[in-house]
């Protein structure tokens, strides 16, 4: 309950600035310019401004300017941002493909998919053997805890020059970014594997690959799949600056041209799609996760 | 009901038939130490120690007197810094199936369902999985647990989980049994339906237990032998004989209250020289004298 209210909260707080005039609404949208010659309908004046305007014509016997209250465009009203959405889904036939918000995307989801499973791929039993001999450890940790404090956007300019202007790069930084922690997490949470339970297998005749196969794995399996979790969260944050190396693509592409357009009721879209996604698809995993381990209870 | 002297005529028979098998574990002048600041800290000194086959020996001793020390460096889980440990007259280094062990906290694998966590050890002996679980159903069938073979662990009691930890070790056909304090987590009224059905298993069955307790009563109505240790360093101090025949025992009987009685003097009298060796403590808390009394 209270947590559907800690989104009722804001989005009243939203609503109330953009529809009670009384609130904010620095500015003034003029509806008719009257006879000052730099308005016209549809601008947006300081307020300070209009009122000087309107005191000036006055004064002249020259017809006044009118206009509303508005807020700046930078910040759209809810129903505005709502119709975007609602474009969002039903684009028209004729729209150019990087400008839909749906293509766009996709375009990025795939993006994520790919970076994650490359990672994934060769993080997750790099962490687990790292957790598990202390050999393999102390062999590829250091290397790794010191490459993962360079920042992956800055291999940009280098993931452009080898992999050419298109996906791969930015690929290859949501890979930067993720799989060094990724290494590091899941072998912290190998080393955290129940001892006693280690201990038992053993007495049972269970030695090396194959306790960590049928052992280890299947007793960390909970906790690295939150883990896993955690870390699709961090790629989301590095898909953003990957999206802005060589050719702009994706969703960032759309939030950059609509916000030169000024259309931010899109730019609040797709911020929010992007929101809905991620936290969708970590609630669902979550849920995901109570179904697929029910011995263990996992925090959401 | 029978007379006195006839039981102990059958136990002295039985515990003679005891000493003529061979021995199936074998403990020669152990020594266990752990670094201690810049010194070292003797946990166990010269420990000697011949089980017989099918024979059940509890191990006690006053807390911290490194019994616990002793049966997990029997299983392997530790590093002796002397002496030898052999099974069947072959030396142990690590642990090793022929020697099972059952924690006092059940470590059962909780991914898995109980008749998974029996089989777990046929598995990882390579034995085809249908065999294993056919194996794996006639163990539960053994301890009671054969309708809960698909139910998960964290749905078990505390007395069946042990239960099913002990099918797990059995079903290895392990040599020796290890038991480190099994039934000290449950309550009073599970631990001694606990103790019948383990006496009951092991009746049953051609298996070697060693069984770690604090608890004297306990230990009297299991062993047949009673292996007492003492504290700082730990060291046998008694290989004492159990007055008594397997099956359910009367603690009650003038013999096992002899027992009880002996075995208590044996650690009463080292928790005294414990406590003499201590350093007086200068107290604290001042009491105030009776006379300077506030009413």
């Amino acid at each position: 309950m209270l947590g559907v209210l800690s989104f009722i909260l804001p989005l009243t707080l939203w609503s109330a600035i953009s529809y009670a005039p009384f609130l904010w609404h620095p500015l003034v949208e003029i509806t008719d310019p009257g006879d000052v010659s730099y308005f016209s309908a549809g601008m947006r004046a300081p307020a300070d401004a209009f009122a000087e305007e309107v005191e000036a014509m006055t004064a002249a016997g020259q017809a006044p300017p009118r206009g509303v209250p508005a807020n700046p465009v930078y910040l759209p009203a809810p129903h505005e941002v709502a119709i975007a959405l609602w474009h969002a889904a039903t684009p028209a036939a004729d729209a150019r493909e990087e400008f839909r918000l749906s293509s766009s995307l996709w375009h990025s989801i795939q993006i994520i998919f790919w970076a994650f499973l490359i990672s994934s791929a060769v993080g997750v039993p790099l962490g687990i053997l790292c957790g598990s001999f202390s050999a393999v450890g102390r062999l590829t940790e250091p290397f790794i805890e010191f490459f993962r404090y360079l920042p992956a956007p800055a291999f940009g300019a280098l993931a452009v020059a080898v992999l050419g202007i298109y996906d791969a790069p930015k690929i290859a930084i949501v890979v930067i970014g993720t799989f060094f922690q990724q290494v590091l997490i899941i072998a912290t949470t190998t080393r955290r594997v129940e001892y006693a339970l280690l201990e038992a297998a053993q007495t049972l005749g269970a030695r090396n690959l194959k306790l960590v196969r049928r052992v280890v794995v299947p007793a960390i399996l909970p906790d690295l799949y939150n883990d896993q979790r955690i870390l699709l969260g961090w790629a989301w944050t590095y898909l953003i600056v990957a999206e802005l190396v060589g050719t702009s693509s994706g969703i960032t592409f759309f939030i950059t041209q609509q916000a030169r357009y000024q259309h931010f009721e899109n730019v609040y879209a797709a911020i929010l799609v992007l929101g809905i996604v991620g936290f969708g698809s970590d609630l669902l995993l979550a849920w995901l996760g109570r179904w697929l381990f029910p011995w263990k209870r996992t925090s959401a | 009901m029978s007379d006195p002297s006839a039981i102990e005529h059958q136990v002295a028979a039985r515990l003679d038939r005891l000493n003529a098998r061979e021995a199936i574990l074998d403990v020669r002048g152990l020594v266990k130490t752990v670094p201690h600041g810049t010194s070292e800290r003797t946990i166990l000194n010269n420990v000697h120690l011949k089980v017989r086959r099918r024979e059940f020996l509890c191990v006690v001793g006053p807390s911290g007197c490194g019994k616990s020390t002793l049966i997990r460096t029997i299983a392997g889980l530790e590093e002796a810094q002397g002496g030898d440990i052999l099974v069947d007259g072959k030396p142990v280094h690590g642990p090793g199936p022929d020697r099972a062990m059952v924690f006092q906290g059940y470590t059962l694998f909780p991914w898995l369902t109980v008749l998974g966590n029996v089989m777990f050890g046929l598995q990882m002996a390579n034995k085809p999985k249908d065999e294993a679980a056919r194996e794996a159903r006639q163990w539960l069938d053994l301890v009671g647990l054969e309708p809960y073979a698909d139910a998960y662990p964290h749905h078990l009691s505390g007395g069946m989980k042990q239960r099913v930890a002990i099918a797990r070790a059995l079903a290895i056909q392990p040599r020796i049994l290890l038991m480190d304090e099994p039934f000290s987590a449950l309550d009073a009224r599970t631990r001694a339906r606990m103790q019948a059905y383990l006496i009951d298993i092991w009746r049953k069955i051609d298996v070697t237990i060693v069984f770690i307790t604090h608890d004297l009563d306990e230990a009297l109505l299991l062993a047949d032998r009673v292996l007492v240790l003492k504290t700082n360093p730990g060291e046998v101090v008694e290989l004492m004989d159990v007055p008594a025949l397997p099956g359910a025992r009367d603690l009650d009987s003038p013999a096992l209250k002899a027992a009880l009685i002996r075995l208590e003097g044996f650690i009463h009298a080292q928790e005294q020289a414990q406590a003499a060796e201590d350093e007086p403590v200068t107290p604290i808390v001042r009491l105030a004298p009776i006379k300077d009394g506030i009413d």
